[in-house]
């Protein structure tokens, strides 16, 4: 049984169209995958849906067997599935320490919470050096560092990532990917968008193509990533091969 | 639909024009006269609460300090408060401008609270300084001199004629590249900064034209009273009433705020009347009370924009799927 | 678009610090009239902050701002604006409850009181937009809610509304983030235009492969100040910035 299995889901905002139309998603456990394609496609959507933040208009989505369509994000996020949305969203006028306790939120023994707080910022150093810093005060790159850590907190079995490495410096960038590669090695289920389609897709097993609210294709990341057509139409001019680029340095090209 | 928007507000100042005429209950006319002093003052309230965004609790303030500058005026010089009524409201206006400037650097709830301190300064002021305005027992005006059928009709075509003002003025603001400017305060201050516009000037005189049409009103409101004292000229229902009005009616349409005073204060004076005395003065407070349950939880934005949001959805115009690819974009709805 | 009115931006030894954080130390740059230069460095190294205090949003605690031989230092964001410096932003800032042609017009320059009550969008703005909405691709949006675009498409609503101050410098801060490797390209183009027409660009951006294809010069942060500023060539193998920013 797949960990997480959307069923011809469609959904919209408002008294807006569909964004989503009959979306089919199967996710097993330990698997990843990154979602690339336009703006407007409808990827936000996808993992806002997954993640209870948009109830769908139609069809269904499966986590574990259970039925979470349209579940309260809270109780979403207490099945397992924990999303690090995209943009700015940590808590800014508390400090990086205190944001990392909202991560701890639900958790009851506080003995767990402080491994897994530890845990996190293992993973991420920065938390603990900032930690008594107002999240609001640092930079747009480190902020997005704390939520990370804090998404890391929660134990998630499946962690939905928007965009993780905008406005990130290509170090950190490079970083994160590669702490999500690690963390989908130690079995965390990972369903990630990304615009940088090559480092997206360089870091998942596997990687979809949405267009116009549907997936219009599915492959091994590095398949996709050769595919002259879909080279053509999302990913743009290759640029590691640019003589402006430092050499040694696979640079990716958003 | 759109002969009523361009014809609807003409054939409504007709109407009102010659009531009187046909309706001599003066009654009714007391009762017309009110609601169009809540409806100017409700529409200029939302100039500064609805179009910029700061919504203030004080206007009353301006209300109150104006009945007493007008009363003043007529007692000390003999200045007839008709002739007085728009100097006040100017005076009002700068002082407006005042509390403009002090409260430049605060936000939302900050300036909300400036704005009810200035209402409770102000209302101390009367109370204290006895012999200027007669503290508590008040200041006693001067009687009109007209037969008791009539009196009422030069109230009742002022209190016209400043709304007529007041949604001419806001209608005015909404179409002008000020009005613009408000807006985009309203919708994120910083970004109206870095996009050039001078908010600090916008938000002063939005609040000074805001305060104008509650500070006419004060003022004409003290000769029709003939009596002006502390509690009646601060009465905080007043300024509670002005900003329910608004939000019943709509924030930020010129004629949000006449809609909540047709609605509500006809209303209020119906249970007034027919509710036994013990109940009927609490009718206007249990009145405000319920609104602010009802509206929150069903109509939020006010009548006319949930109307106008019901009407566009009935013409169901679907988002239009936008991608970003360099394929040409499919061209939208409207 | 105006050509010949830039002039050079001078940043002195600028220093800003808030909330326990130094995000400034001793910051000088140069940017020369006519060029694309960019911002460069670390997450944390002062590029936004450096941002805000060339337009006004922070008020640097020392050092100095010319812009020409105009001083900038303490003037608010609305009269940088007048002296002809626009910005976007980094998380994209628009008007979202106003239509597509409304955020275009609220940055027209306005000179004077009667221009204030004068009708909000007129014949000869509105063209101007629609010239600039049509160069972005946007021509057909403008009756639309800009909070119901896109993503991609608000970021370029935001850099047409930042044109239409006419502005002679345009700061762009991470213009490309999160639009996608095509749109990335379309941005490119319309820089490139831009420029050729007398528009000055500062950019803050992570992209290397965008920076590296448009930026005549390019300056790099790190921790409050800049460690190396010159051509694309000798940045890229300069030791200080392959070891704070492009080196592993």
């Amino acid at each position: 049984m797949a960990l997480l299995e959307v069923r011809g889901v469609s959904a919209g905002y408002g008294s807006g169209g569909d964004i989503l139309r009959e979306v089919n998603l199967e996710l097993d456990a330990g698997g990843s995958v990154c979602l690339i394609g336009p703006n407007g496609a409808g990827k936000s959507t996808l993992l806002r849906v997954i993640s209870g933040g948009l109830a769908p208009r139609r069809g269904q989505v499966f986590f574990e067997g259970r039925d979470v369509g349209g579940l309260r994000p809270d109780l979403v996020f207490r099945a397992g599935i924990v999303t690090v949305p995209q943009g700015r969203n940590t808590f800014p006028q508390m400090t990086v320490w205190e944001n990392m306790l909202m991560g701890a939120y639900s958790i009851r023994d506080r003995a767990e919470a402080r491994r897994r707080i530890d845990y996190a910022c293992s993973v991420f150093p920065i938390v603990g050096e900032k930690r008594g810093l107002h999240a609001g005060d640092l930079s747009a790159g480190q902020q997005k560092q704390v939520e990370l850590a804090r998404a890391l907190v929660a134990s998630p079995k499946l962690l939905l990532l928007d965009e993780p490495t905008l406005g990130l410096e290509p170090r950190l960038g490079r970083m994160v990917m590669d702490k999500a590669r690690s963390l989908n090695a130690d079995g965390i289920t990972i369903l990630l968008v990304e615009q940088n389609a090559r480092m997206g897709l360089a870091a998942a097993q596997d990687g979809m193509v949405m267009e116009l609210g549907q997936i219009k294709l599915r492959g091994a990341g590095d398949w996709l990533l050769r595919d002259p057509e879909v080279k053509r139409l999302y990913l743009g001019e290759d640029l590691s091969a640019s003589p402006l680029v430092p050499a040694g340095r696979p640079i990716t090209s958003r | 639909m759109r002969l009523i928007r361009r014809w609807g507000p003409w054939l409504l100042l007709v109407i009102c024009l010659a009531l009187p005429v046909l309706v001599k209950q003066p009654a009714w006319l007391d009762m017309l006269q009110f609601t169009f002093m809540y409806a100017a003052m409700s529409v200029g309230w939302d100039i500064m609460g609805g179009y910029a965004g700061y919504p203030s609790i004080g206007h009353v303030g301006f209300f109150g300090m104006s009945s007493y500058v007008a009363g003043l005026l007529l007692v000390h010089f003999g200045v007839n408060i008709f002739a007085s009524a728009l100097l006040v409201g100017l005076f009002g206006s700068l002082v407006g401008a005042g509390l403009g400037f002090i409260s430049l650097r605060t936000r939302g709830p900050a300036f909300l609270i400036v704005t009810l301190v200035f209402a409770l300064t102000v209302q101390m002021l009367a109370e204290n300084l006895n012999a200027l305005t007669g503290g508590t027992s008040g200041l006693y005006l001067p009687l009109l001199d007209l037969p008791p059928d009539v009196v009422i009709l030069p109230f009742y075509y002022a209190m016209l004629a400043l709304t007529v003002l007041a949604v001419a003025t806001s209608t005015f603001i909404r179409a002008s590249r000020f009005g613009l400017g408000l807006l985009a305060i309203r919708e994120d201050e910083g970004k109206a900064e870095g996009s050039g516009i001078n908010t600090a000037l916008y938000k002063i005189l939005a609040f000074a034209v805001s305060v104008f049409f509650a500070s006419v009103a004060g003022a004409l409101h003290a000769q029709y009273l003939n009596y002006v004292d502390p509690d009646l000229a601060f009465e905080f229902i007043i300024g509670l009433n002005m900003v329910v009005m608004a939000l019943v009616g709509s924030r930020a349409t010129p004629w949000g705020g006449v809609l909540g005073a047709v609605i509500m204060f006809p209303i209020s004076q119906l249970l007034v009347y027919t509710l036994p005395d013990k109940f009927s003065g609490q009718v206007p407070l249990v009145e405000l009370g319920i609104l602010l349950i009802l509206i929150p939880m069903f109509l939020p934005d006010g009548i006319i924009k949930s109307l106008e949001r019901w009407a566009e959805r009935r013409r169901r115009r679907p988002r239009v799927p936008s991608t970003d690819t360099f394929a040409p974009a499919p061209v939208g709805a409207p | 678009m105006s050509t010949a009115a830039g002039r050079p931006l001078s940043v002195r030894n600028v220093a800003k610090t808030f909330g326990g954080v130094r995000a400034l130390t001793d910051c000088s740059l140069d940017i020369s009239c006519g060029k694309i230069s960019a911002l460069i460095g670390p997450n944390g190294s002062g590029k936004t902050t450096l941002f805000n205090c060339i337009t006004g949003f922070y008020v640097p605690d020392s050092g100095s701002i010319r812009y020409g031989e105009t001083a900038l230092g303490g003037r608010l964001p609305n009269q940088i604006v007048h002296l002809g410096i626009a910005r976007t932003f980094q998380v994209t800032r628009i008007f979202k409850r106003m239509t597509v042609l409304e955020n275009m017009v609220v940055p027209v320059r306005q000179s004077n009181w009667k221009s204030l009550f004068s009708a909000a969008i007129k014949g000869h703005e509105r063209e101007r937009a629609e010239g600039l909405l049509d160069f972005v691709g946007l021509a057909d949006y403008w009756s639309m809610q800009a909070g119901n675009l896109s993503f991609g498409q608000q970021k370029l609503l935001e850099l047409a509304a930042a044109l239409m101050s006419e502005p002679d410098l345009l700061l762009l801060d991470e213009p490309a983030g999160g639009l996608n490797p095509i749109m990335i390209d379309r941005l490119t183009g319309y820089i490139r235009d831009l420029n050729a027409q007398g528009v000055t660009f500062l950019l803050v951006e992570h992209n290397m492969g965008f920076v590296m294809r448009l930026a005549h010069s390019i300056a790099v942060m790190h921790r409050g100040e800049v460690i190396a500023q010159g051509e694309p060539e000798a940045i890229r193998s300069d030791p200080k910035v392959l070891d704070a920013y492009l080196g592993d």
